[in-house]
């Protein structure tokens, strides 16, 4: 009998072309769109024009189709930390999060539950099953929309039953793929921003209909108050623009966020540079791991060189900090092939 | 069928084919205002029971003047919060009472309206002692009744006495989707909501659904026809299916006590399980039955009525069953197999 493989369908093109690849795969494929943010939304993510554009792929695909609403889960374990840390000077990263706790773990158990063998998702990365016999998230083939960054959490338990089709895709490819089948998704445009949060009203909004945001102030490293921000709560390690801060000699960068007090603390690019950053709650694709590896801090950022510590990575070169709440993926390996150890969140 | 075909005409028009298409309108308002104890002039076809109650809670109302009880379907609450409405409680039955419609109630009150039959629990509610108790204190006000899911069921001419309004559709009892009917007494009529043709007496605008119409009507009268047969049967099915959940499942209780349910629905709440895993399995084994109402996106949603009975699902699954004219006990017998086994294979987990 063939596997039944449960695969989500979020109405856009890539998870389309996985629903039809799975099929022609030979799977036995149920597709399901999670309903996740149940407020207010423009881009289009969780709407029910979505939900129809799932539906209708999986009728030219001739697979059933459910809804599962995950909306509570989805506030609790990804809405509410956002506001949380935000709330507490750091720069939450909403996607990983719901990878880890709703689409590659209560998505997860709940294919598993009924009854699924497997369960796929329209990513751009790969499972790589290691001599060994374990698994490993990979890199995508296509550099530009790779994804394994944002699925550095999954544990063999997941990757052991994820199937990933369109890791082997480059995302041109794959739209031509999708127009040369008919799926009525094919020239969707792709979804960029944070699902919950709208284009107009942006984080402040967002963040402002949930208990405020607070003014605060920037001083320099030595103390004097140069400017004021209209929202302490928005402004992240790094940032150089939208300061309003003039008369230095040289360009300056937020080095602190301290939401306590409202302060803002900003200094030269040399007072960003770090060689070393810590971590919290870490996770490792099979066991703890130290040593040296490629660390990569963000979506599409540049992995780089550093020693894992246990609470800690030692980058081989001063780089600029990083804001905490932001997930660090350590990589063994380089390029399209590199494979997650793990990963963990600055602190 | 003969009025997609050969019989095809529009029921307006004066010719002879036109004319014969308005008697079969004519037949079938005779039928419905039978079943509803309504006079034939006084029923108005719509195109479903979402349209009669929002034709029936009507627009331009002041807020305050329109009370409507907690566990109403969308159909009237949206309409009727829109317009800032008075929302009348509903006791740990679901059950909306006398005295909770009447605390709302004053003389400027121009609209109340409480179900006949709750949708989704299937419970009676005391309509009629809500109209003469309403029209005590506000002669002028409009009593309407959502009857949809009452009408297979029961006698609306008895139940429903004193009821200016009442919303009614055949799709419930084996009629087609998209048609239904608004009985309203006679100089009670709200405005329209479509306009522009001057059909059902300028009451709803729009070419008549005329093989709609008489689908709706046949459904009625066959209903009507073997009521009391259908009744005790449907009810001894329903007492089956309840008795054999009860017994294959631990903790499982009905939802509300069965006096004071109507017997196509049984509702239950499952311990140990949720309600979405639940109809998945459910469904892959072709038992179709809910949980609570459906979003429009599909994904099911809270429902607004064991909320609003302050009744603590915690850790429970709600499952609504509805059995109708068509249920057998070779049904049953499924249901009784495979539920319980969906509840083994989910407990404890997603």
């Amino acid at each position: 009998m063939a596997e039944r493989v449960l695969v989500g369908m979020s109405g856009g093109v890539d998870s389309s072309v996985a629903a039809a690849l799975l099929v022609d795969a030979g799977y036995d494929v149920v597709g399901v769109t999670m309903k996740l943010w149940g407020g207010e939304s423009d881009s289009g993510c969780c709407s029910v024009s979505d939900v129809d554009d799932a539906r209708w792929v999986a009728q030219q695909l001739d697979i059933e189709h459910h809804v599962f609403n995950f909306g509570d889960e989805f506030n609790e374990h990804v809405v509410a930390p956002f506001v949380d840390t935000h709330r507490t000077g750091g720069t939450p990263n909403p996607c990983i999060e719901c990878n880890r706790h709703i689409k590659f773990d209560i998505f997860f158990e709940r294919a598993s539950v009924l009854g699924f063998d497997k369960i796929a998702t329209g990513h751009y990365a790969r499972v790589a099953e290691l001599a060994d016999g374990t698994f490993r998230m990979q890199r995508s083939i296509d550099p530009l929309k790779d994804q394994s960054y944002v699925l550095h959490m999954l544990g063999q338990d997941v990757l052991s039953r994820l199937v990933l089709p369109v890791g082997g895709w480059h995302k041109p490819d794959l739209r031509g793929e999708a127009q040369k089948r008919g799926l009525l998704t094919a020239a969707k445009p792709d979804s960029q921003d944070v699902c919950f949060i709208t284009k107009e009203g942006g984080r402040a909004a967002f963040l402002e209909a949930r208990g405020g945001l607070s003014p605060g102030i920037i001083v320099t490293e030595e103390g004097d108050q140069v400017g004021t921000v209209p929202a302490t709560e928005l402004v992240t390690v790094g940032q150089r623009k939208g300061l309003n801060v003039s008369g230095m000699s040289e360009p300056h960068f937020v080095t602190e966020v301290n939401l306590r007090e409202s302060v803002v603390t900003i200094g030269p690019r040399r007072s960003l540079r770090v060689e070393e950053t810590t971590f919290i709650q870490p996770v490792w694709a099979t066991e703890p791991f130290t040593g040296e590896a490629r660390v990569q801090a963000s979506a599409h950022g540049t992995a780089l060189l550093a020693e894992v510590h246990a609470d800690r990575v030692t980058w081989a070169e001063p780089r600029d900090r990083i804001a905490a709440g932001q997930s660090l993926v350590f990589y063994e390996g380089d390029g399209n092939d590199a494979t997650v150890i793990g990963g963990a969140i600055a602190s | 069928m003969p009025w997609f075909t050969e019989r095809h005409a529009n029921p307006t028009a004066a010719h002879r084919r036109g004319r014969r298409a308005r008697q079969a309108l004519d037949d079938a308002r005779a039928v419905i205002g039978e079943a509803t104890g309504f006079e034939r002039g006084e029923i108005v076809f719509t195109g479903g029971g979402t349209e009669s109650d929002n034709l029936a809670i009507g627009r331009d109302h002041q807020p305050g003047t329109i009370v409507v009880g907690a566990t109403e379907h969308p159909a009237i609450l949206e309409p009727a919060e829109r317009q800032g409405a008075k929302i009348a409680a509903t006791d740990s039955h679901g059950v909306v009472t006398v005295a909770s419609v009447m605390e709302h109630v004053d003389e400027t009150t121009e609209v109340v309206s409480v179900m006949t039959i709750n949708n989704e629990l299937g419970v009676m509610q005391p309509v009629s002692e809500i109209a003469a108790a309403v029209h005590a204190v506000a002669p002028g006000a409009l009593v309407h009744s959502d009857a949809v899911q009452a009408l297979p069921w029961l006698n609306l001419a008895d139940l429903t006495k004193g009821v200016d309004m009442l919303s009614v559709t055949g799709h419930k009892l084996g009629g087609p989707q998209g048609v239904g009917a608004v009985a309203v007494r006679d100089g009670a009529m709200p405005d329209p909501l479509l306009v522009g043709g001057g059909q059902e007496r300028e009451r709803r605008a729009g070419t008549q659904n005329v093989a709609g119409i008489v689908g709706f009507a046949a459904a009625v009268q066959a209903a009507m026809d073997d009521r009391e047969d259908r009744l005790a049967r449907i009810d001894r099915l329903a007492e089956r299916l309840l008795e054999g959940l009860i017994g294959a499942i631990d903790g499982l209780s009905p939802t509300v006590p069965r006096d004071r349910r109507v017997p196509g629905i049984v509702h239950v709440l499952v311990p140990g399980v949720k309600s979405e895993p639940l109809l998945f399995l459910l469904d892959q084994h072709d038992i179709a039955c809910s949980a609570a109402s459906s979003c429009a996106s599909g994904a099911q949603g809270a429902s607004h009525v064991l909320s609003a009975m302050d009744l603590d699902t915690t850790g429970c699954a709600p499952l609504r069953l509805s059995l109708g004219w068509s249920t057998t006990d070779d049904e049953i017998d499924i249901a009784l197999r495979t539920i319980p086994q969906a509840v083994a294979q989910l407990a404890g987990g997603a």
